[in-house]
């Protein structure tokens, strides 16, 4: 062939790819996912900064930062530097709905990660399949999202929570009256669904529920509710403030039944609440301890927060936010140099079991949830958390 | 003037005036023709314009109008469709050329309508028209501003409502925790963490029971009230606002009951200041809401109106161009009546014209003049032919009849003359006729010669080749025997110098002897044969001769010798033609006295036109077998001979046969015959007393039987007759 020809065919060429446009999906260089450009990938959150949900959203948001700057500092992912932009929903669907249209369609972020709660992320997560966003690592237990497509779930669900938290009350103290408060939602609900299917399979039934409304503290008629049931456990299915709130109520009352709550919580934010009075009060986790020294990641991960804010503490839900950000690091990097949505999702699925520094986490066909691991731990007397490895009925006061 | 027509009629009516006054009525037909003519083109022309002017922008602009109509009618939808005030503006500034253009078509009908004059047109339904579609045009408007301040409410309405969700927010942070304390405390006695509980006796009475009552009537009023926001906003139905906001009233009622039951705490104030601020604004959004509604089923009621007005706006449009078609109809008829009129009366008008040029032409140049003129004409003809005898009678008073008069005179006149002059006029004109005839003969004679003179000479050329043959074997015989002649005595020299003593030996002398026999021989044949040539070339110069005598001559010769010499000029002209002779000659023929030449001539003729005749056939035939044949037989007869020669030609046809003796009559190309040959031997066997037949059979023979008389005719009586011709004719 002359080089005229070649030339003009080369031309041809151009000119049928100019045509393709921003669809062409041969071209050379092929059109970036949305968020996605040579030098970074932007990835967006809606969580509560503000509001008595707060500490979680601030948690996450912290977590998830110090794995993108760790992961920033060492050359980013292929080449391209990871961003979070981060918007406050207050912890109502309202907000969650306006942040996850503005993220994807104003921000054009390349995935959601880290959203904080049930509700929101009910309300969120068919703004974001409507999209093909993927909705990355949520806090949340709630067993819906184990079904969505384009959901990747990091953490064990609540089901999972309860189950142990039953499993614990019933096998190490032989309680079996337990009464159940719920937070007066979605999440409130899911909770008490995963209590439900615990006792169901021990043939029991709650003593008494107690319901409060969500973003307050008034907690005080589910109190008058569950006292009339006189349970000797009761599991809180609820956010710090309001949780520490009833503890400290029932105990105001003279009352001391076993308490016993979901990861949501926020267990730092809760053992703070409570204070000195919080003794005994065991918080089901989801991930490891972040102060301790196995799995690896834990190390890692203080480092990591270090790194990025000298004066951060850690906490389980900054970890959860770092494993977080570690989870979306994993699957940008499998998904090679060529990033898309489907691609990201995908990768993870296909992944089958990964391994983050000792923290394992295993996805597949129909399993879009990481961790299946729940840890049931105590607050001190100091305060602090501590692995429950065995359950001691609290002595009255 | 009066003189003039008197003078007309009482002087003579000169053909000048005849013809002027002629031309002078056709013209006045003509010119009344074309004012007819001219009238109703005119009219024509109006009824046109009339369509052209009025009707046909008038429905125009009334398909505008209609057209428009149907264009702004869609537009509304589109306006109350607009999602935001952006969609309205552009929607609105899309929608303003359509409805420039409506006004502007409305806008022209009007002015038309203006112009025609409402009498003459369907004033009404140019009114309706244009009421309905101004109507419309100020909808459109009024849609838009409806849809305008349709946004402003809704903003309004939003901005409301999101104080509203504030206001309920705020009361419910208020609400929700005093409800649960106030259980609390009724139940516990417990108001703070740090207080010891109330006695059961306080804590669970009666007022503490009613405050959490209230508080609870309150929580359900307030989510009441919420409801009852909640579907203000959905409703549409004005109508159904009033219930909701009677049972809004009835709920407000009851907070502002409840709050007026709460005690003066430091909350209950903000409560109390939250529910107020709540009912207000509540109100505020009832009201909101059914001016909102208020707008929509304004802009619903314009677009019903629109689409009413659009609908009657067609037949309304229907109407007027149903009346402008009728108006163009008529003004179509007007002029085609116009046009109908003016045929009929321009017809009528040619007519008349016709008739009355006819008229005049008939009038005054048939009968007047004309008819006259041919008299006078047929007159003076008569007096040229030499009938002077006729009066001329030609009346009237006009030119013509002066003429008639004077030629009368001059008849009168000719008349005396001609009788004085006829006597010697005739004497002169014989004596000049006779001479004339005597020139016109001599003349007529020296023409006759020179054609006998030329025929001959033709016919010696044609002869030339059939003599120099006939010569050529005489002279042959001549050379040859000269030739042997001459070496007999070159034989007689060599005998006489054998011997040198120039003696002779008997057998020498008997050699010479015999050799001089020879010679004596040779030179007798050479004489004979000089002779013979000698012959041919008298006859032939007898022949070139202007006359010659009678003479003793044998028959049979004369013709064998003509036989031969036509044979050979025929051959000369076509070599490839060959001819079987056949002579049947009766050898007691003897002799007659005729002028052989002349004779001669006959039968070379004859022979000629059998060589020809034959020839032909040969040509155009293509059988192979046909043999050109000429049979010469002569008979004694009881008073002369007969010769007949007969060839097996192709015969002469019917139709010619009686002309084949007329002079000039031939059937050869012009180049070859003069049509004089068979005439002049005629003439020839007429002179010998005899005379010529002919005996055909077309396509087999022909036979032509010569009868000379053994007593001719005396010489002299036939002297105009000589000469002939060689030349072949008459076929």
């Amino acid at each position: 062939m002359s080089v005229r020809k070649q030339t003009a065919r080369s031309t041809a060429v151009l000119a049928a790819l100019a045509a393709l446009g921003a669809a062409g999906t041969a071209a050379a260089q092929p059109p970036a996912a949305p968020g996605v450009t040579a030098e970074r990938v932007l990835f967006g959150q809606s969580a509560a900064f503000n509001g008595p949900a707060a500490e979680l959203g601030r948690g996450m948001r912290l977590g998830i930062e110090a794995a993108f700057s760790e992961v920033n500092e060492a050359g980013g992912v292929h080449g391209r530097r990871l961003e979070l932009l981060s918007l406050d929903d207050g912890y109502e669907p309202e907000g969650a709905i306006g942040n996850t249209r503005r993220l994807i369609e104003d921000e054009g972020v390349f995935a959601l990660i880290g959203g904080v709660g049930t509700p929101t992320s009910r309300s969120a997560v068919p703004v974001a399949a409507e999209a093909g966003v993927p909705y990355v690592a949520p806090f949340t237990g709630a067993g819906f999202l184990r079904e969505e497509p384009n959901v990747i779930n990091l953490r064990a669900s609540y089901a999972q929570e309860t189950e142990e938290m039953v499993a614990r009350l019933t096998g190490d103290l032989g309680i079996e009256r337990i009464a159940v408060v719920i937070q007066n939602d979605s999440f409130g609900r899911a909770g008490l669904a995963g209590v439900r299917a615990a006792f169901d399979r021990r043939g029991m039934d709650p003593v008494a529920i107690g319901v409060y409304p969500r973003n307050t503290t008034a907690v005080k008629t589910a109190l008058v509710d569950i006292e009339l049931g006189s349970p000797e456990a009761v599991i809180v299915v609820g956010a710090y403030q309001p949780v520490a709130s009833l503890v400290a109520w029932t105990r105001r009352l003279g009352l001391d039944p076993v308490f016993m709550t979901l990861s949501f919580v926020g267990s730092n934010a809760l053992a703070q609440e409570l204070g000195p009075g919080g003794a005994g009060v065991y918080v089901t986790q989801v991930v490891p301890f972040p102060t301790a020294s196995r799995p690896r990641i834990a190390a890692t991960y203080r480092r990591a927060l270090r790194a990025h804010d000298a004066g951060a503490a850690p906490g389980f839900v900054s970890f959860e936010g770092y494993l977080a950000g570690r989870l979306a690091i994993e699957a940008l990097e499998r998904c090679g140099a060529e990033v898309d949505r489907e691609g990201f999702v995908q990768a993870l699925r296909d992944a089958g079991d990964i391994e983050l520094e000792g923290f394992r986490l295993a996805f597949g066909d129909g399993d879009n949830q990481g961790s299946d691991a729940v840890f049931l731990t105590v607050i001190d007397e100091s305060g602090r958390y501590r692995a429950a490895t065995r359950l001691v009925r609290p002595a009255a006061p | 003037m009066i003189d003039w027509f008197r003078k007309l009629a009482e002087g003579r009516f000169r053909i000048a005036a005849q013809l002027y006054v002629g031309i002078g009525g056709a013209a006045a037909l003509t010119l009344a023709a074309s004012l007819v003519a001219l009238l109703s083109f005119q009219r024509v022309g109006d009824s046109q314009s009339r369509v052209n002017d009025g009707t046909v922008p008038e429905l125009a602009a009334a398909f505008g109008v209609a057209r428009g109509s149907g264009i702004l009618v869609a537009a509304g939808p589109r306006l109350t469709a607009s999602a935001t005030e952006g969609d309205l503006d552009r929607a609105w500034v899309e929608i303003a050329p359509a409805r420039r253009d409506f006004e502007e078509r409305l806008e022209e009908l009007i002015r038309l309508v203006g112009e025609a004059g409402g009498s003459v047109r369907s004033g009404d339904e140019f009114e309706t028209v244009q009421a309905r579609g101004r109507e419309l045009a100020g909808n459109i408007e009024a849609i838009q501003q409806s849809v305008a301040e349709g946004f402003q409410l809704g903003r309004a309405s939003r901005e409301l409502r999101g104080e509203l969700g504030a206001l309920r927010g705020a009361i419910a942070a208020l609400l929700v925790p005093a409800l649960d304390d106030q259980l609390f405390y009724a139940m516990t006695g417990l108001r703070s963490f740090e207080e010891p509980p109330a006695p059961r006796e306080v804590h669970f009475s009666e007022a503490e029971i009613n405050r959490y009552r209230v508080l609870v009537g309150l929580q359900q009023d307030i989510t009441i009230v919420d409801q009852l926001l909640a579907s203000v906003a959905q409703l549409t139905d004005r109508a159904l606002i009033e219930p909701l906001e009677e049972q809004y009233e009835s709920a407000a009622t009851s907070i502002e009951r409840a709050i007026g039951a709460i005690d003066e705490t430091a909350t209950s104030g903000r409560l109390k200041a939250l529910f107020e601020r709540m009912l207000e604004k509540s109100r505020e959004a009832f009201e909101l809401r059914r001016r909102e509604v208020a707008v929509l089923d304004r802009q619903q009621a314009l677009l019903a109106q629109n689409r009413e007005l659009a609908l009657s706006l067609g037949p309304d449009v229907d109407g007027l161009v149903a009346a402008s078609q009728a108006r163009a109809r008529a003004a179509t008829l007007a002029s085609s009546q116009a046009i109908r009129t003016g045929r009929a009366l321009l017809l009528a008008l040619n007519v008349l014209s016709i008739a009355g040029a006819i008229f005049i032409g008939w009038l005054f140049v048939g009968r007047l003049l004309v008819r006259r003129f041919e008299a006078l004409s047929n007159s003076m003809r008569e007096m040229a032919g030499g009938n002077l005898e006729a009066e001329i009678g030609v009346g009237g008073k006009d030119e013509v009849a002066d003429m008639a008069a004077a030629l009368e005179v001059f008849r009168r006149h000719a008349l005396e003359v001609q009788r004085l002059n006829l006597v010697e006029k005739l004497a002169d004109e014989l004596k000049d006729k006779n001479a004339q005839l005597e020139v016109v003969l001599a003349d007529l004679q020296k023409a006759q010669d020179q054609i006998v003179m030329r025929e001959k000479l033709a016919a010696l050329g044609e002869l030339t080749a059939g003599v120099a043959h006939e010569i050529k074997n005489p002279l042959n015989f001549v050379k040859n025997f000269s030739e042997v002649s001459s070496e007999l005595l070159e034989e007689v020299d060599e005998i006489m110098k054998e011997n040198e003593d120039g003696s002779l030996s008997e057998d020498q002398r008997e050699e010479i002897a015999e050799i001089f026999e020879d010679l004596t021989g040779n030179l007798k044949l050479i004489q004979n044969h000089g002779e013979r040539a000698n012959r041919i070339v008298n006859d032939m110069l007898k022949m070139g001769r202007g006359a010659a005598g009678r003479e003793e001559a044998d028959i049979n010769r004369l013709v064998d010798e003509h036989i031969g010499l036509a044979y050979h000029s025929a051959r000369a002209t076509d070599p490839n033609f060959n001819l079987t002779i056949e002579k049947d000659f009766d050898p007691d023929l003897g002799t007659l006295e005729v002028v052989s030449q002349d004779v001669g001539r006959v039968f070379l003729n004859l022979v000629g036109n059998a060589c020809y005749a034959t020839n032909e056939r040969r040509q155009g035939t293509d059988d192979e077998s046909y043999e050109p044949t000429l049979t010469v037989t002569t008979r004694k007869m009881d008073d002369g001979v007969e010769v007949r020669v007969r060839d097996n030609g192709n015969g002469i046809p019917p139709d010619i046969v009686e002309k084949i003796f007329n002079p000039f009559f031939t059937t050869k190309p012009t180049d070859e015959g003069t049509g004089l040959g068979l005439a002049l031997s005629a003439d020839i066997v007429r002179q010998h007393g005899g005379m010529i037949r002919v005996d055909t059979v077309p396509g087999e023979f022909t036979e032509m039987i010569v009868e000379l008389s053994a007593a001719p005719p005396d010489l002299d009586d036939v002297a105009a007759g000589t000469g002939g011709a060689e030349e072949a004719g008459g076929r």
